[in-house]
């Protein structure tokens, strides 16, 4: 049986004042962070102090009084099935969007439909060759003819051009991205193995190293906009990350350091870096396409025009002209007015070449409208999954003012118990035994 | 978390909004093939079509001024011939004096240069009697006729796989070497004999003359049937190009062009709901805990 000290009481009304003053120090914090990017709310996690065996003064019963109140931790506000949701939402929205914008700069480089495109420039040339059927012997119908027929092989460069251009782009932003000096992919495993490594340590410590925590989950957030990120826990604070289909763990962290390895070779990792390898497989299969649009006119229309050729190259890039106003030839016959090649040459308006280019550009465009309409998808799926972590993770300042609120309430009425105890005290040591004095 | 919702509310509302003005001040709702790749697909197609319309009227054109140039060549040959049968008539009777002949083989003459002149007629630069080899003139003024053309073929585009021969050649109706019977063969034959004046070749000029002027005229009158039929089939092209540029261009007009009621109906209610999320946003953002709290 404990015998209990007269000074108990004050030593828990002191453990009051001092929850509360935590309490009101995390609060505090969590206000001084309502702005930082990453930061997870903390919580201050309380406990009752476990009670002491009090004997009943008559009945011998054993009772169990309280001893106030102990701080046991201070917590993160995280809901691990967000996290993995807002990091599949984020990686699609990156992924997503990315490809949307490339495909919709592809669109764009064709600018179809419109009175200056490839369409409208083939069939200027078409209606060249007709004129120049209607007028033989007219040299301005062949000057015509040759004068349309560079402005389409000019519009074609150009359009190639500027698809090879974004193609290109994708592929400089996707080196910068993983290999170049100073990438981010490779910073951020640095960091996450750094941070694997002191977390644990402050774990196997006894600490929780809630900032660093807060830190290492904000750069998993970062690199799950670049490809697929998977965390796996390894026990003492430590995780493993894959990171896209990449063959070894980006950080592996099974062993007593951690490990960061990068780069690596990537063929789908969804992410930013996923859609920059999409968008280059489809700009090099728009360019060959366009290419075989090339390769179909300069065929079809050399086979009637015969010698000289009509077009010289084969590809988008490549196709030329090879003929002046002097060598067009209008008709196979030796009369001035022979026109049978010219007419066979406007016959070839709506042949497969046309159409080869009409359905490449239903191609483009509604490659670039899925992807818009994917990624607009994506938006408001990232939106929804956001909203739902932070009213988990975020600081509510409403919510803190309320509880400083509530706290300071809390510190008062603490203080208020230690003064009781104090007057208590008063009345035993400074007015006992003073009867008749 | 509030503030997050209402800024992408408002950031989907002001997109929206562009969209939507960017159609009513450009009036077409097809900006690039992303719009409505099916829709611009289309819109390839009929552009495509409007150009082969547009050059087929050239064709047409081309076509008109080609037979109608011929036409009034033969035209003028066809009152050329009326007027050498009745000198011929004139010229058969033996009444007349040596002179009186002579002056009518002067005016021969003159008619024989007046067709050779009708047969070099030009459409552009272009002889249309010559055939293909266009930029010769057929005939050169004087004592000799021979033909300088070719039998080759003119032929016009005027519609998707119609083509059409244009011409007819000076040789199967004028005729170039002596004998063939052809309308200057004839003429010339005419000439010759009433200059010699012989009894015999007067004779002639009653008979086989006569009745080879005859089939002449018949030779320029199928040679005009033939002519007219293609200005027909041009003039049915025409009216069938015309029909068809309206219709293609009613049609891509439906698939480029904005309707413009419903666009400016679209884009003032989504202003509207712009309007009412950011008066809605400022009154629900401001007020926090604190301007309650003492």
């Amino acid at each position: 049986m404990a015998q209990i000290s007269s000074f108990g009481g004050l030593q828990t009304s002191l453990r009051g004042l001092l929850a509360h003053q935590r309490m009101l120090d995390v609060a505090s914090h969590n206000i001084g962070n309502a702005d930082t990017i990453g930061y997870t709310r903390q919580t201050t996690t309380l406990t009752a102090a476990p009670g002491i065996a009090v004997n009943g003064a008559t009945s011998g019963a054993t009772n169990w009084l309280g001893q106030g109140v102990d701080v046991t931790s201070f917590n993160r506000m995280r809901d691990e099935y967000l996290d993995i949701s807002s990091r599949t939402q984020n990686m699609l929205l990156g992924e997503r969007g990315t490809t949307a914008e490339g495909l919709s700069r592809a669109d764009a480089a064709f600018g179809e439909p419109s009175p200056q495109g490839l369409n409208a420039l083939m069939d200027k040339m078409w209606s060249s060759f007709q004129t120049l059927a209607n007028n033989p012997t007219d040299t301005g119908a062949r000057a015509q003819v040759v004068s349309d027929a560079k402005n389409l092989t000019d519009a074609m460069k150009g359009v190639d051009a500027r698809l090879a251009q974004i193609g290109t782009d994708a592929a400089t932003e996707y080196a910068q991205l993983t290999s170049a000096p100073g990438n981010k992919i490779g910073a951020y495993a640095d960091e996450l193995a750094k941070l694997n490594d002191a977390i644990s340590e402050a774990v196997t410590g006894g600490q929780q190293p809630n900032d660093m925590m807060d830190r290492r989950d904000l750069i998993l957030d970062e690199l799950a906009q670049f490809g697929q990120v998977s965390v796996s826990n390894q026990g003492f604070g430590r995780i493993s990350v894959s990171f896209g289909d990449a063959s070894s763990p980006l950080v592996d962290g099974s062993g007593t350091t951690s490990v960061a390895t990068w780069p690596q070779a990537l063929t789908n990792p969804g992410g930013q870096l996923g859609g920059l390898i999409k968008v280059q497989a489809s700009i090099n299969d728009y360019r060959s396409q366009l290419d075989n649009v090339a390769g179909t006119l300069a065929s079809s229309v050399n086979a009637i025009h015969g010698t000289p050729p009509f077009f010289t190259g084969s590809t988008a890039s490549t196709l030329t002209v090879n003929v002046t106003a002097s060598t067009v030839v209008a008709g196979s016959g030796p009369g001035a007015a022979s026109n049978d090649i010219a007419l066979a040459l406007t016959a070839l308006r709506g042949s497969t070449g046309d159409r080869a280019y009409q359905d490449l550009v239903r191609q483009t465009g509604s490659d670039a409208q899925n992807a818009a309409t994917m990624r607009d998808l994506s938006i408001s799926l990232v939106n929804d999954v956001e909203a739902r972590r932070q009213s988990v993770s975020g600081v509510s300042l409403d919510e803190e003012m309320t509880d400083l609120i509530r706290f300071q309430r809390g510190y008062q009425a603490s203080s208020r118990a230690m003064s009781t105890f104090d007057e208590m005290l008063d009345t035993l040591i400074n007015r006992t035994g003073r009867v008749g004095l | 978390m509030m503030s997050q919702h209402l800024l992408a509310d408002i950031r989907r509302s002001t997109s929206e909004i562009a969209r939507s003005s960017n159609e009513v001040s450009s009036g077409k709702r097809i900006q690039t093939a992303m719009d409505d790749p099916t829709g611009a697909h289309r819109a390839l197609r009929l552009r495509a079509e409007l150009a082969e319309n547009e050059a087929n009227q050239s064709g047409v054109d081309a076509t008109t001024g080609w037979t109608t140039v011929s036409d009034t060549a033969l035209n003028s040959v066809t009152n050329v011939i009326h007027r050498v049968r009745e000198l011929v008539i004139q010229a058969g009777n033996d009444t007349l004096q040596t002179k009186d002949r002579q002056a009518i083989a002067g005016e021969l003459s003159q008619l024989l240069e007046q067709v050779k002149a009708d047969a070099n007629a030009k459409f552009g630069d272009q002889y249309v009697f010559a055939g293909q080899d266009s930029t010769t003139p057929p005939y050169t003024p004087g004592a000799v006729d021979t033909f300088g053309g070719d039998t080759g073929a003119i032929v016009r585009s005027i519609g998707p796989g119609q083509t059409l021969q244009i011409n007819v050649t000076g040789d199967a109706i004028f005729g170039g070497t002596p004998g063939d019977g052809k309308l200057l063969d004839t003429m010339r034959t005419a000439i010759t004999n009433l200059s010699s004046g012989l009894p015999a070749d007067l004779a002639s000029l009653r008979g086989p003359i006569l009745q080879g002027l005859s089939a002449n005229l018949d030779q320029v009158i199928a040679a005009r049937s033939q002519i007219g039929a293609v200005q027909n089939r041009a003039a049915l092209a025409d009216s069938r190009i015309a029909d068809a540029e309206v219709a293609l261009t009613e049609q891509l007009t439906g698939v480029e062009n904005v309707d413009m009621a419903e666009a400016i109906t679209r884009l003032s209610s989504q202003q509207t709901a712009y309007q009412a999320a950011l008066s809605a946003g400022a009154k629900v953002i401001q007020p926090s805990l604190m301007d309650f709290l003492r």
